[in-house]
């Protein structure tokens, strides 16, 4: 493609690339909708594998299709059913031991604090790390327990909503690109073609490869700390798994929440929190060494500038649900680029004739 | 109230009637789809079902061309396969240039862009519609991932792209044929005139070394 060519289709990808950001900044302010969404592409891509193994062995398409759709209708139910419960249980059993947790890690700021005021010298202002953490707990703690209804209701509504949504992403997958393809101008038909089949292979991937080893660190985790008898630890190797997806700070923030839950546990000894720190370092050694590697490939490895910049800009505009899903979105989009711009290479002048 | 509950009726059945409308349409495309891909040399030996499977399975993007519009240029990336629907495509090599060779002219039912799909080399020639033209294009890795869903259709796939290609190479084979018998004929008509221009040359000789002497 001559240079004028090139300017044009960057032109016109950034534009449409453009619009794509905007409906989906519009749609990330609609966590009703934004969450089933993402959770559907999610759903989309990591159930296709089963499709494919269904359809080889001779059932039909649209079978497979309603298979998986039935199958993640009744898991939904189910979890429906069990989790809002369970997760009210877990809550309110936390909220019952609240002030043991609250007094646990009051003890242990008062002597950490203690330890490093005398370790500094002396005209060097007391450092009074326990009366902030306080007054944040007793600013979030009511919060949480206030909005606990309509957390869970939400809750409902999204793992309702889920399965319907990645139903029909794979119901009609196949319209969607014939749609695509077909609104192409026919000189760039062969581009757009090449560009579709590479995004959707890597961003399947990608997300495959992020449930796996999201999965793979939650058992990690799970086994440890159900094995020491650590109470909550299917919560706590849920949240872990969750904030794995975030680099770099999420396996942090992982297992800070880890710990703090893990305080529940302790009565007289410390064990079930060192239980946790080596769950979920173990996990993380794990993770870096092997999973991540052979599951998720280098490729994706975003420069921690662009992460933290994600973080911060993600965290601000959209909160948690900005945390998690904003470096895997920029991922989507610098494959989307690579993607592009190898596909451009590939297409040579088509105006000399 | 009375109005609102008939609204409602009236918008429910011409949804109704729409939805009807859509598959009934839906399925006469699909029919007209398994008609024409059945005469394709590709789906030789595909029973219905199969056909049927393969348009149900694969994104198929339909593409109209003007007379003279070009479809892809040799040299260019790309790894679909294109089936005529309607009208006529030139396959050409140096297109637009002195030596430009016409290939092929295809028509409804052929087939091409199997070299590049095969071999994931950039186009070998150059394809213009002749005039107002359908195409169905059909992208690479949807082919590849129906034939990974589907290896017993596969091997059909496989054998017919086989096919194809030597049936291609018997042309070209028989081509060459053509241009080696040529070739054979020339070159005996260039001896015949060698020879005759010898002869005239001895001829002359003689003529010359009298006039010479003269």
């Amino acid at each position: 493609m001559s240079g004028k060519s090139h300017f044009w289709a960057w032109f016109q990808f950034i534009t449409m690339l453009l619009i794509g950001t905007v409906i989906l900044f519009k749609l990330l302010n609609f966590i009703i909708i934004s969450i089933p969404l993402i959770l559907g592409v999610v759903m989309y891509y990591s159930s296709k594998p089963i499709i494919e193994f269904l359809i080889r062995h001779g059932i039909s398409r649209k079978m497979s299709v309603n298979i998986v759709f039935v199958t993640s209708t009744i898991l939904s139910l189910l979890l429906i059913y069990f989790i809002p419960s369970w997760f009210y249980q877990e809550i309110l059993n936390l909220k019952n031991k609240a002030p043991l947790v609250i007094s646990q890690i009051q003890d242990l700021l008062t002597s950490t604090e203690n330890w490093l005021n005398t370790k500094l010298p002396p005209d060097i202002m007391r450092i009074d790390i326990e009366s902030y953490v306080m007054s944040l707990a007793k600013k979030l703690l009511p919060l949480i327990f206030s909005n606990l209804p309509g957390m869970i209701t939400n809750l409902i509504i999204i793992i309702a909503m889920t399965p319907v949504f990645g139903f029909f992403l794979l119901k009609d997958s196949k319209q969607f690109k014939e749609f695509f393809l077909n609104i192409t101008p026919n000189r760039y038909y062969e581009m757009a073609a090449v560009i579709i089949d590479r995004i959707n292979k890597q961003v399947g991937n990608y997300i495959v490869g992020r449930i796996i080893e999201a999965a793979a660190v939650g058992i990690i985790v799970l086994l440890p700390t159900a094995f020491a008898g650590v109470e909550g630890s299917v919560l706590i190797a849920f949240i872990v798994a969750v904030t794995n997806i975030i680099p770099y700070i999420g396996p942090i923030i992982g297992t800070i929440v880890g710990v703090i839950l893990g305080f529940a546990s302790v009565t007289t000894s410390f064990t079930p929190i060192w239980v946790i720190l080596f769950a979920c370092g173990a996990a993380q050694l794990i993770d870096a060494v092997i999973l991540s590697p052979v599951i998720v490939g280098k490729s994706m490895n975003l420069h921690p500038l662009v992460v933290f910049t994600t973080f911060i800009i993600a965290a601000r505009m959209f909160g948690i649900l900005g945390l998690i899903v904003g470096v895997p979105i920029v991922a989507i989009y610098v494959i989307t680029f690579q993607s592009f711009r190898q596909a451009l290479k590939g297409f040579a002048p088509y105006e000399k004739i | 109230m009375l109005y609102h509950c008939f609204y409602g009726t009236i918008a429910s059945m011409k949804w109704g009637l729409r939805s009807i409308c859509e598959k009934i349409l839906k399925n006469k495309g699909e029919n007209k789809l398994v008609t024409f891909f059945k005469d394709v040399e590709l789906f030789r030996d595909f029973t219905d079902e199969e056909i049927l499977n393969f348009i149900e399975s694969v994104p198929i993007s339909t593409r109209e061309y003007a007379p003279g519009e070009m479809v892809f240029h040799e040299g260019q990336g790309g790894v679909s396969v294109y089936f005529v629907f309607e009208g006529r495509v030139g396959i050409y090599k140096n297109y637009g240039e002195t030596d430009e060779i016409t290939l092929a002219h295809l028509h409804k039912g052929d087939f091409f862009g199997e070299i590049s799909f095969l071999r994931e080399t950039p186009r070998t020639a150059t394809v213009v519609a002749m005039q107002p033209t359908v195409l169905l294009a059909i992208s690479q890795r949807d082919i590849e991932e129906f034939m990974n869903n589907y290896p017993h259709i596969a091997y059909k796939i496989l054998k017919n792209f086989a096919i194809k290609l030597s049936n291609d190479l018997e042309k070209s084979n028989k081509q060459m044929e053509n241009y080696v018998k040529t070739i054979h004929s020339l070159s005996e008509e260039v001896e015949i005139l060698k020879k005759e221009l010898n002869s005239c040359k001895s001829k002359l000789k003689p003529s010359n070394s009298r006039e010479k002497e003269e």
